[in-house]
């Protein structure tokens, strides 16, 4: 990423369109500001990082910590600078994406797994997996709407993390699961980990973050405040929380 | 301009070749689609096929009074009318949904958006075959052979593909940037269903006929409706249909290379 800013435009916000026909009508004597409104998330951002490295981005509410994972995602575009990503990126930005609440736990497999991007053919590749690591059983067979949440967020982490993608991006933790679920969920990261791919995390965990990364992006106000070791990023940010 | 046209272009044509090769994706979800909208009901998706057959079946009882035309000659051509004029109608309204319903995921997961059109024209395609059948059963007992024309509906459905996601991209676009599109879509579609002749046939016109071929969807209808009927579609339908169907693919060229990174700021 070199010099990378991103800028919202904020629709919605504009004035009434009456406002805008008094002020063509007064031929702009009336002025009403029709200039489109921004909101800069990301400022002129710079980051490196290979493979082996495993970022957590920290930073206070509205720093850019989930813009800047979107940017990577390529959920967003940036509207300045340069980006490369280069791999297969999968995000975890949220448990529940693309799955149904009508749909049986299996057609829940395959219609979070496409909404990820996957085909149906990869799917059934690993849907062997999936069942053995949620622990589901003939819950699978049954619709989502009665599964518990933990057990929701269980079926959506497997969805995830099936197809070991080279750059994960996870936002705000792994989500509800019990004790047992969250090694498991540990132990799949790890084994994910060591396989020298991208990590991006972004948490106010610092116990989480120091379990999986090694590297650190503290962010203010959509700018890099400071990058590199950890802890010192993390003594860094609740200095400047104080 | 050439040039920012030729870079719209590859980025469509890239888009939609890997969309179609994973067609067994949006193929599945398509079927999902239908499954959980008719679950728990008795009939599941043959209710499709019940509600088709009663409102064709009023409509053509009435029109046939109404135009004084026999029952036997009218029927068939209002059943092939309307379960197309359903299709495209459906196409056209759930167009200006399609991003914003989807809208959580389009914001939180990389995916095509292109996806979205295709899944839509599919579950669509499944909705009038199952209307087809009432169709065919008209057909049937009315003692009308299947002709040869039935052999180009593969080219029809090839066309309603192309236009259905152009549709669904450049409406569907301009819907979720101007939340009044819906609006004015959904009033049109109900004021277009009369324009267009699907209870009333453009002969029936007399000296102002010429009007009705003036409106595209009326060429649209027809090259469903009349090799079903047996008919082959004439000359003038075919060449306003693949005219109709290039401008559609040279705007949806342009407005998605123009503003697909956009969308996701829409929403």
């Amino acid at each position: 990423m070199k010099n990378v800013s991103l800028d919202y435009p904020v629709l919605g916000h504009n004035p009434k369109f009456s406002k805008r026909v008094l002020s063509l009508a007064s031929a702009g004597r009336i002025s009403s500001g029709t200039k489109k409104q921004y909101v800069r998330s990301i400022d002129k951002l710079n980051l490196h990082l290979k493979p082996g490295d495993k970022l957590a981005v920290i930073g206070g509410n509205g720093a850019g910590k989930t813009s800047l994972l979107k940017l990577i995602a390529g959920i967003y575009d940036q509207s300045s600078g340069e980006k490369s990503v280069v791999g297969r990126v999968t995000t975890i930005l949220g448990t529940g994406f693309g799955l149904d609440e009508e749909a049986t736990g299996y057609q829940n497999i395959f219609l979070g797994g496409i909404a990820l991007g996957y085909s149906y053919k990869e799917m059934e590749a690993c849907f062997k997996d999936i069942e053995e690591f949620t622990d589901l059983g003939d819950f699978l067979n049954l619709p989502l709407r009665v599964f518990s949440a933990g057990m929701k967020a269980r079926l959506a982490f497997a969805i995830a993390t099936c197809k070991h993608p080279d750059i994960l991006i996870i936002d705000e933790g792994v989500g509800t699961g019990d004790k047992a679920f969250l090694e498991r969920a540990e132990m799949r990261l790890t084994e994910f980990l060591s396989k020298a791919n991208i990590l991006l995390m972004a948490s106010h965990s610092n116990d989480l973050l120091r379990k999986f990364c090694n590297k650190c992006l503290l962010m203010n106000n959509g700018k890099a405040v400071y990058f590199g070791d950890l802890e010192k990023g993390i003594e860094l940010y609740e200095e400047q929380a104080k | 301009m050439l040039k920012a046209l030729h870079r719209y272009n590859l980025e469509f044509f890239k888009d939609a070749i890997s969309v179609i090769k994973k067609h067994d994706a949006w193929l599945y979800i398509a079927w999902v689609d239908i499954k959980l909208r008719y679950k728990r009901t008795a009939l599941g998706p043959f209710w499709m096929v019940v509600v088709s057959f009663i409102s064709i079946f009023c409509i053509a009882g009435l029109g046939s009074l109404l135009f004084s035309i026999k029952l036997a000659e009218y029927f068939p051509y209002v059943a092939c009318g309307m379960v197309t004029w359903s299709l495209i109608s459906a196409l056209i309204t759930e167009s200006c949904m399609l991003y914003i319903n989807q809208q959580w995921l389009i914001k939180n997961i990389k995916t095509s958006l292109l996806n979205f059109c295709f899944r839509l024209f599919v579950k669509n395609l499944i909705i009038f075959a199952h209307a087809l059948v009432v169709v065919f059963c008209v057909l049937f007992c009315l003692g009308i052979d299947f002709k040869v024309t039935l052999l180009l509906l593969p080219l029809t459905v090839i066309i309603y593909m192309v236009n259905a996601v152009s549709i669904a991209v450049c409406l569907g676009f301009f819907a979720t940037r101007f939340r009044d599109v819906p609006q004015v879509v959904q009033a049109l579609i109900n004021i277009l269903a009369f324009m267009t002749p699907i209870m009333w046939k453009p002969r029936m016109l007399k000296e102002y006929a010429y009007l009705a071929d003036l409106n595209p969807l009326t060429h649209y209808v027809a090259i469903f409706r009349e090799p079903l009927l047996g008919v082959y579609p004439s000359s003038l339908t075919w060449s306003c249909v693949i005219v109709f169907t290039l401008i559609n693919l040279f705007l949806t060229i342009l407005v998605y290379g123009k503003y697909k990174k956009q969308l996701v700021f829409w929403l």
